[in-house]
């Protein structure tokens, strides 16, 4: 485009400013649209987990909520061990655990199975030290994937306080660039990317899902691991290494309360206004990870969860020092064989007798 | 940093803002856009933004150093100074492992058994251009057209301008060094130009050309497995994002010049509507060929020697242009075939009929084609896959085709090129800009900028030049 010099001031100030003001507009506008669109938009995850229970629904369900760690659990071995102990047909359980779940993430799930007429029957939340710490460790995601505009008088502290307010700006003042992958995927009906030329090696399943990590543990081969943990022979590879450290920065300065407890708070009060009995399961870690745990963070869970569990009424199954260190992936992921030892532990000891109790 | 960066972005406002808003004089105006360049630069590497520091340094004493001399030989020497330092570093940052692996075979076949050393060498951005600014530099002044700089700021400044710094344009300092010694006016006009050359840069880059790297990107990574159709539509497909990706940057930097108020030379002057290969070379990267042109082609004795010389001056010119662009055989048979190209057009008597008008479109369809055989030599990832991909693009071939839906989405890519091509040849667009009210201007562009940040890949990749 050749330069040419102009001398109207006047006009290309208007120009700019009007560039300015429609852009701010536009990207305004689109973030309201998106925050008053579907939950598969910006949280695909979450939706996965919505809709789950939809198909399942009218029937009972038991929803296991959480982070990662939850999704390591290998339910086949749960669904078989549910099976065992009811002695009956083992209910249908919907995987609820997302990518960063804390209670911010179940209570805000719990919200949308309730409001969609899909409550689960029971609900198995994790719980650790670290995800009621403050300011809430995953809360850049949570102002990617729930957060919207009637959040942010809550929430602008706390995301300040984790120093992530440049991302908060930027979701909410540029949604259309933050969001662009979502917006076209919501547009077109289809995700990109669009212009995909097939690579001669494509080895993708013909549904497009990911494949399983590993064969899939048989019934029976694992028992039940009743003791108290210990190191076992694992020692401590890079992986679990640079986990702890993250984790040790996660635990500096711990403080307990903020918006994390805020939402287990609330979604213990949701569940129990709708009916959904609950347990709280602390989550399995390795010995490396609990050494983290200093006195004063465990005192500070302990006062807080103590009165909580006894006013609310709910069970706490304590697992963090249940699974040896041999069956985890990292500091606190298990592995195939640690998910299906963990999920055959929970179905016999805490599930079945909930779910019993629940349906009578 | 990349253009189309936050990085970049808040660099440039912070700029922006104190340039125009804080600094009154122009020393102080100068002093900060040297150091924005500085912080520009060394945001990729701390360490090798000293040896720019360090070319512009020796070249301005080298430069004056020859304005001292006591006669043509004392000046001709510091000629030869000064430039062989700056083209030392590039030969040795850029060719060192090229040259290696060229002599080795033939050292093997000599006898020699020892293993070719491969060294590690980060290649510094934009030295290429940089070099050859500096060569232009004491060149001119050399030639007398330009007196040496006094003043090192300036100098620094020509160099290191941040906008050209990684990929130009080339500039000559006889035009920016002026614009640098001139009071600088804050104009509105000149920031709503700069800020509509900036935005179609980046409707280029992000919206055109990283796009059709995802179709060209697996295509020329294994182009044995792809059949025919596919293979045209990649060469294509690169012929669009190669002038998209590059011409889009040239005008992100003179648009972000403009607004600080330094005019930078056009670099493309809609390239494939060339009707031969002397007019491509004319439309595209402008300020390389005519850089080529002036300090390698003419000194060479251009046409002034006869038709055999001429072709040979040609040949001479294009295949170290192309080895400008990069230390590989490809890029060098890439120079060698548009050497061809110019020798041949300039050669065949062609008769006076080829010249009629309405020839034009098929002259340009012909010149398009060629240079996308040409652009398979420079994309390609392997020598051997020159020969695999002209094969396939002249004979048929079956293979891995593209998915119906990607077809129509790329063709439609290419379309709206070619239909904003065509626009900008028929209607004078800057004219009819200016007839639109304020409002409607501003809001198109907003919807404009909208829509290059919906439509940019969720991986934006870096410019295509930058390797060079």
């Amino acid at each position: 485009m050749p330069i040419r010099p102009r001398p109207d001031a006047r006009r290309a100030r208007h120009v700019l400013a009007w560039l300015a003001c429609a852009w701010l507009a536009g990207q305004l506008a689109v973030g309201l649209a998106l925050d008053a669109g579907p939950t598969w938009v910006r949280f695909r995850q979450g939706d996965k987990v919505l809709r789950a229970a939809h198909s399942i629904a009218p029937q009972p369900f038991v929803a296991l909520l959480g982070s990662s760690r939850f999704r390591d659990i290998e339910l086949d071995a749960l669904s078989d061990a549910l099976g065992e102990a009811t002695a009956a047909a083992p209910p249908p359980i919907v995987q609820g655990a997302v990518l960063a779940g804390d209670p911010v993430v179940y209570d805000f799930l719990l919200e949308r199975l309730i409001a969609q007429g899909t409550p689960p029957t029971l609900a198995v939340l994790e719980l650790s030290p670290e995800t009621l710490s403050y300011p809430a460790h995953w809360i850049d995601k949570h102002v990617t994937r729930m957060f919207t505009w009637r959040d942010l008088p809550t929430w602008i502290g706390e995301v300040a306080a984790r120093r992530t307010l440049g991302n908060l700006f930027e979701k909410r003042l540029q949604p259309i660039h933050v969001y662009r992958t979502e917006l076209l995927g919501w547009l077109t009906l289809e995700r990109g990317p669009y212009l995909r030329v097939p690579a001669p090696d494509e080895t993708l399943s013909e549904d497009g899902r990911e494949t399983r990590r590993g064969p899939r543990i048989p019934m029976g081969a694992h028992p039940i691991v009743l003791a108290t943990a210990t190191s076992g022979e694992r020692g401590i590879d890079a992986k679990t290494s640079s986990g702890l450290r993250r984790m040790r920065d996660w635990l500096e300065d711990y403080r307990l309360g903020g918006g994390a407890t805020r939402s287990l708070e609330s979604a213990l009060a949701r569940c129990r206004a709708a009916g959904v009995p609950v347990v709280l399961v602390g989550v399995p870690v390795t010995s490396w990870h609990r050494e983290l745990y200093t006195p004063e963070i465990l005192a500070a869970y302990e006062a807080y969860l103590g009165p909580l569990l006894e006013d609310a009424g709910v069970p706490y199954a304590d697992y963090r020092e249940r699974v040896p260190d041999s069956l985890f992936v990292d500091n606190h992921h298990l592995s195939d064989e640690g998910g299906a030892v963990f999920g055959r532990m929970l179905a016999h000891e805490v599930i079945a007798p909930a779910w019993q109790r629940a349906r009578r | 940093m990349l253009f189309h960066s936050a990085a970049y972005f808040w660099l440039f406002l912070a700029t922006f803002a104190v340039h125009w808003g804080v600094l009154r004089s122009q020393r102080q105006r100068n002093v900060l856009l040297l150091v924005a360049s500085l912080v520009f630069y060394a945001n990729w590497n701390p360490l090798l933004v000293l040896l720019v520091v360090a070319t512009a340094v020796y070249d301005y004493w080298m430069a004056r150093a020859m304005e001292r001399a006591p006669n043509d030989r004392a000046r001709r020497a510091r000629l030869v100074a000064a430039i062989a330092v700056p083209l030392g570093l590039l030969a040795f940052f850029k060719y060192t492992n090229f040259l290696v692996a060229t002599a080795w075979p033939l050292a093997r076949a000599l006898g020699v058994s020892v293993d070719a050393p491969a060294f590690e060498i980060v290649l510094p951005l934009g030295i290429s251009f940089y070099t050859f600014e500096t060569i232009a530099y004491v060149v001119d002044v050399y030639r007398r057209r330009i007196p040496a700089e006094r003043n090192p700021l300036d100098y620094s400044l020509f160099l290191l301008f941040f906008p050209h710094l990684i990929a130009g344009p080339i500039i000559r300092p006889g035009r920016f060094c002026p614009q640098v010694r001139e009071a600088r006016r804050f104009s509105w006009a000149r920031v709503e130009i700069g800020a509509r050359i900036f935005l179609l840069g980046l409707i280029k880059k992000a919206v055109i050309a990283d796009q059709l790297a995802l179709v060209v990107d697996p295509v020329f990574a294994e182009p044995a497995a792809y059949g025919s159709a596919t293979i045209w539509t990649a060469v294509v497909c690169y012929a669009v994002q190669i002038y998209c990706d590059f011409s889009g940057y040239t005008d992100m930097a003179i648009g972000s010049a403009h607004a600080l108020g330094i005019k930078l030379p056009m670099n493309f002057n809609m390239p494939y509507f060339a009707a031969s290969p002397a007019e491509f070379w004319r439309r595209w990267h402008i300020s390389l060929s005519t850089w080529l042109r002036d300090y390698l082609y003419i000194p060479l004795g251009g046409n002034r020697h006869g038709p055999s010389r001429t072709y040979l001056n040609l040949m001479i010119t294009m295949l170290l242009g192309g080895l400008w662009h990069g230390a590989a055989w490809s890029f060098v048979l890439w120079g060698a075939y548009h050497g061809a190209l110019l020798t041949v057009h300039r050669a065949v008597p062609w008769p006076g009929w080829t010249g009629a008008r309405g020839l034009r479109p098929l002259k340009v369809a012909a010149t398009f084609l060629l240079v996308c055989v040409g652009w398979v030599f420079f994309r390609a990832e392997r020598i051997e896959d020159v020969g695999v991909i002209l094969e396939r693009m002249f004979r048929p071939v079956a293979g891995i085709a593209l998915e119906p839906q990607v077809s129509a989405l790329v063709a439609a890519i290419l379309a709206l090129v070619l239909a904003a091509h065509l626009l900008a040849t028929l209607v004078d667009l800057p004219s009819a800009a200016r007839r639109l009210p304020a409002p409607l201007l501003g809001a198109a562009l907003a919807v404009a900028l909208l829509l290059v940040q919906l439509l940019s890949p969720a991986q934006g990749g870096a410019f295509i030049y930058f390797q060079f």
